[in-house]
């Protein structure tokens, strides 16, 4: 168990607690809305602990670079962004080791940075929660746009990379 | 306004393709379902951090001061700032929901509420030094610049294509 983030946690309750000390009318109607937030947030709760797990266990490093390949042409890429969406929701800093090996074994920069966007930016998991609290017609419109220009910021990324000189 | 049908669905969809992976091959099966324990328990303080300080703030910030300054009449002034703000932060999705979610309530135009989830998740300005020290100085100034510019387009056209047919 991390000790770290639950003595941040108790540090905001700490805070909170000085600050509704000081302002006792508004406890009542923050913990109410704490409350009907947590409550909403259990109800996906089971659905994101699962996939979570499912994700973690099924697409490994392993299966990912495995899957990759180097000579990522169109279908190539649509497998780096379904590969990348497919992510679990851990820490985001993991994506780049594993896009530094993906490029160490040849993976075009357009897969890479497809993957490594569509890992954050249209994970299946946190796309769950947000049809969840925002409703079908925002989450498939952004889901939708999401798609569309992670997709081509892969290819006019690797213009950029090849266009401009390295820097030491 | 919450429809709750998704969120039983979902979790009865999911239960079940757990079922089917117990069933096939039990010990992933079980190690799916510790490990997922254990990411969420991980992530537990500071999911009740970011609920509990939206229950705070929102119960000091009435809705007229958030759509007063991030609302559809208060111009681009708020979206810029929401834009730029949340792309310094790197905010787990299923964390930036909940936050997003108070934003719209509150009365922000749906551009920045579009705006502040994309790039709260997809650009993290924090994380750049990590990123450098892993693939070196261009492409992570690349790719941050374009995801910029990504969160930016996203957050104006899902604003101005949900107004569109709403």
């Amino acid at each position: 168990m991390k000790i770290k983030p639950w003595l941040y946690f108790a540090a905001f309750v700490l805070m909170s607690s000085i600050v509704f000390w000081f302002y006792p009318a508004k406890l009542t109607p923050a913990l109410n809305s704490f409350s009907t937030s947590l409550g909403q947030f259990a109800m996906i709760l089971p659905a994101i602990v699962l996939l979570m797990g499912i994700f973690s266990v099924l697409i490994t490093p392993a299966m990912i670079e495995k899957n990759f390949g180097d000579k990522s042409g169109f279908y190539g890429n649509l497998k780096a962004l379904v590969l990348g969406s497919l992510m679990s929701t851990g820490p985001f800093y993991l994506a780049f080791p594993m896009a530094k090996r993906l490029m160490d074994k040849g993976a075009k920069i357009s897969g890479v940075i497809i993957f490594i966007s569509a890992w954050n930016g249209i994970g299946i998991i946190a796309e769950i929660v947000e049809f969840h609290y925002m409703g079908p017609s925002f989450m498939l419109t952004r889901f939708m746009l999401n798609v569309v220009l992670i997709f081509l910021s892969g290819y006019v990324a690797e213009y950029l990379y090849k266009l401009i000189p390295e820097k030491k | 306004m919450h429809n709750y049908l998704f969120a039983i669905i979902i979790n009865g969809v999911i239960l079940a393709a757990w079922f089917y992976l117990l069933i096939k091959d039990r010990d992933k099966g079980l190690q799916a379902i510790k490990i997922g324990f254990q990411t969420i328990f991980d992530m537990l303080p500071l999911i009740l951090i970011i609920i509990g300080a939206l229950g705070v703030f929102s119960s000091f910030i009435d809705s007229n001061q958030i759509s007063q300054y991030l609302g559809d009449r208060s111009g681009a002034a708020g979206f810029i700032f929401i834009s730029i703000v949340s792309s310094f932060m790197q905010i787990p999705g299923i964390i930036a929901f909940p936050i997003a979610d108070v934003l719209r309530q509150g009365g922000a135009s749906l551009s920045t509420v579009a705006v502040f989830a994309s790039a709260s998740t997809m650009s993290s300005v924090v994380t750049l030094p990590l990123e450098i020290k892993y693939l070196g100085k261009k492409l992570p100034f690349i790719r941050i610049g374009l995801t910029y510019i990504i969160c930016v387009l996203v957050g104006i056209l899902t604003g101005s294509i949900l107004h569109l047919f709403t």
